[in-house]
């Protein structure tokens, strides 16, 4: 019955997804495995969100069926559509051995995360913070308890915190009928599985080389902090997913940079207003991504109106902080008031921040040498191409990383180095994957002339 | 002149190809490590860090029926050192399991502003859980959960011992 339950969830959850994706009105085209990535990301979203809206008003059976009839509802609706306008779904096969040999190892990798995430535990975050909320929702009928928010005693599991993960699990325990921490788990796993879907499918068009893009999906497996380091896509935490969906964001911002494509912004759009929803440093990269996108308004000469798209990811934040106040929590405790005497009583941290990054990026147990790596790709880039993209990838991934290291000044931590010590590497990760794009585009060769080499493959879809 | 022209071509790869072994030298080593599948229980996590921090395996299952023994609407205290690690996951432990029981906090290491550490008195609390802390010699009945956590209800809490 467990399993039962498990599985109509996860339908429930992809097939919501799917009717969101195909919402957003993508071109006749349009890559299966792209469309399952993002119905992923999507699903879970629409699934939390109708949870959090539909739970002010039901509870229990009632909420289930509320959520339940919304998704399905939605999913059928537009796929429905979706035939009716003759939208094929494709899947690109590998056309070379090369691009073969890469898939099979991408899908090896794929089934070892899964595996390694059902052969481990919860993180202390992954449990503490996020599935306990999961578990005291589940007791109080798919409902956060009011009461959960003012307990002062377990202000440890960050009440403050969205509950985009934490829904989601309530969502399987309410099909499955108990909480079970071992089934949570087989929300993770696909997390990172989408992310580096979506990751080959920009870099092969950004690329127009589909052997880059399948090499950049099999190597970010090895990059350790993503797969066996705290924070890592096994142990349940929301880093990796934050990380997955802000390289969608970026990476369809510069599709629709490139192309003027609608369907690239309107994905750039969800998956960025999405990311507030996800953490409360979400905000910090919601916006960043919108400064981008407004960058990209301005240089591509689009529609104010396409503004308009970003809206959606301040609002959630909005209702979200408007909810937890309601609650009788004014705010959380972990930061300092972020005034100017503060930063000028606490300037001296700067310089050991600055050390303690540096000394986190070349630790090669956590990251192998991705951040010299990185650092490479951004000046060959800088060197070959000082375009749109390069301005847009340097900003969205050099910006978080400064933010992040100067909040650590007011860090109200009293032993504010512990705090540096348990988040850095962790907060890292959530640029991680953008940077594997900017790997990507230094990958390719050289423009060479008249010879042919370096012209593009004809494009996937 | 043909040469010439692929020079950047091969020094691109090159680079590429050396960066590519680093990486993958040191990533490989540190990837990921498999273990066992499972075991598919509901306290999956929550039994593999008891089995940690108070080596019993089934920990979960034994405290959260200590736990539904004691009444709702009461507090539990939670006994427990701060600076230890061990000790402040069992704690987190406890508080997770009792929901919705409130939980008072009583960090014995904690330094305190005024130097006087509140004690709660009994009849804030249903009962007392020492984690990781030895609980006086006079504290009776007792429930004991692997090696660390001992469960002291308050004599008079309804429900009392499971």
């Amino acid at each position: 019955m467990t399993i039962v339950g498990l599985t109509a969830a996860l339908l429930i959850i992809v097939i919501g997804g799917l009717g969101l994706t195909l919402a957003l009105r993508p071109c006749k085209h349009f890559n299966l495995a792209e469309l399952c990535a993002l119905s992923w990301f999507f699903g879970t979203g629409l699934i939390s969100l109708l949870l959090w809206i539909g739970g002010l008003f039901f509870s229990g059976v009632f909420l289930q069926s509320f959520v339940a009839i919304l998704a399905l509802g939605l999913g059928i609706v537009v796929f429905s559509q979706a035939t009716k306008e003759r939208i094929s779904f494709v899947f690109p096969y590998p056309r070379s051995l090369i691009e073969w040999i890469l898939l099979i190892t991408i899908t090896v990798q794929f089934g070892i995360i899964f595996w390694a995430s059902f052969s481990s535990g919860l993180g202390w975050d992954g449990l503490l913070n996020w599935e306990i909320k999961a578990r005291y929702a589940f007791l109080n009928h798919g409902v956060m308890p009011a009461q959960y928010f003012s307990d002062t005693s377990r202000d440890f599991t960050h009440q403050a915190y969205p509950p985009w993960i934490p829904l989601t699990e309530v969502w399987l325990y309410l099909w499955m009928g108990e909480a079970h921490q071992f089934w949570a788990k087989c929300l993770f796993a696909p997390f990172y599985c989408a992310g580096t879907i979506l990751l080959i499918i920009i870099a092969c068009r950004l690329t127009s080389r589909r052997w880059i893009g399948l090499l950049t999906g099999a190597l970010i497996f090895f990059v350790p902090c993503l797969t066996t380091k705290p924070g890592g896509a096994q142990l349940g935490y929301v880093d990796v997913p934050i990380a997955m969906l802000y390289l969608a964001a970026i990476g369809y911002l510069l599709l629709a940079g490139e192309g003027n494509d609608p369907f690239s912004w309107r994905i750039y759009a969800l998956s960025l207003s999405l990311l507030p929803w996800a953490k409360r440093e979400g905000f910090v990269l919601w916006a960043i991504g919108a400064g981008c996108g407004l960058f990209v308004v301005w240089r591509a000469k689009r529609s104010l109106r396409d503004l308009l798209w970003l809206v959606p990811g301040p609002l959630t934040a909005v209702f979200w902080k408007i909810f937890y106040s309601s609650m009788g929590k004014t705010g959380a405790f972990e930061y300092l008031p972020m005034t100017i005497p503060t930063l000028m009583k606490n300037a001296f941290r700067l310089p050991i921040i600055g050390q303690r990054l540096i000394a986190d990026m070349i630790d090669v147990e956590r990251w192998s040498i991705f951040w010299p790596i990185a650092l490479i790709a951004l000046v060959s880039l800088l060197w070959r191409n000082r375009d749109r993209r390069f301005c847009i990838l340097f900003v969205a991934t050099v910006t978080p990383i400064c933010v992040y290291a100067f909040l650590y000044v007011f860090s109200g931590w009293p032993n504010w180095n512990t705090h540096i010590q348990q988040s850095l590497s962790r907060l890292l990760l959530h640029v991680m994957p953008l940077l594997w794009l900017t790997v990507a585009l230094a990958l390719r060769p050289p423009e060479l002339r008249q010879d042919g080499v370096g012209s593009p493959e004809p494009s996937d879809p | 002149m043909r040469t010439r022209a692929f020079l950047p071509l091969i020094a691109h790869g090159a680079v590429c190809i050396v960066l590519g072994c680093v990486f993958l030298w040191y990533g490989a080593s540190e990837a990921v490590r498999v273990g066992n599948l499972g075991p598919v229980t509901a306290f999956h996590t929550t039994d593999k860090y008891m089995k940690v921090v108070v080596g019993d395996p089934a920990g979960s299952e034994h405290l959260l029926q200590a736990i539904n023994a004691l009444p709702e609407d009461e507090a539990v205290a939670v006994i427990f050192r701060e600076q230890n690690d061990a000790d402040t996951l069992l704690a987190y432990l406890v508080t997770y399991f009792a929901w919705p029981r409130p939980v008072i906090s009583v960090p014995i290491d904690h330094v305190y502003v005024n130097g006087q550490r509140p004690t709660p008195l009994p009849d804030q609390w249903s009962a007392r859980f020492f984690c990781g802390v030895t609980p006086p010699a006079n504290l009776e009945p007792r429930i004991q959960i692997g090696d660390g956590l001992t469960i002291v209800p308050r004599a008079d809490a309804k429900g009392g011992m499971p």
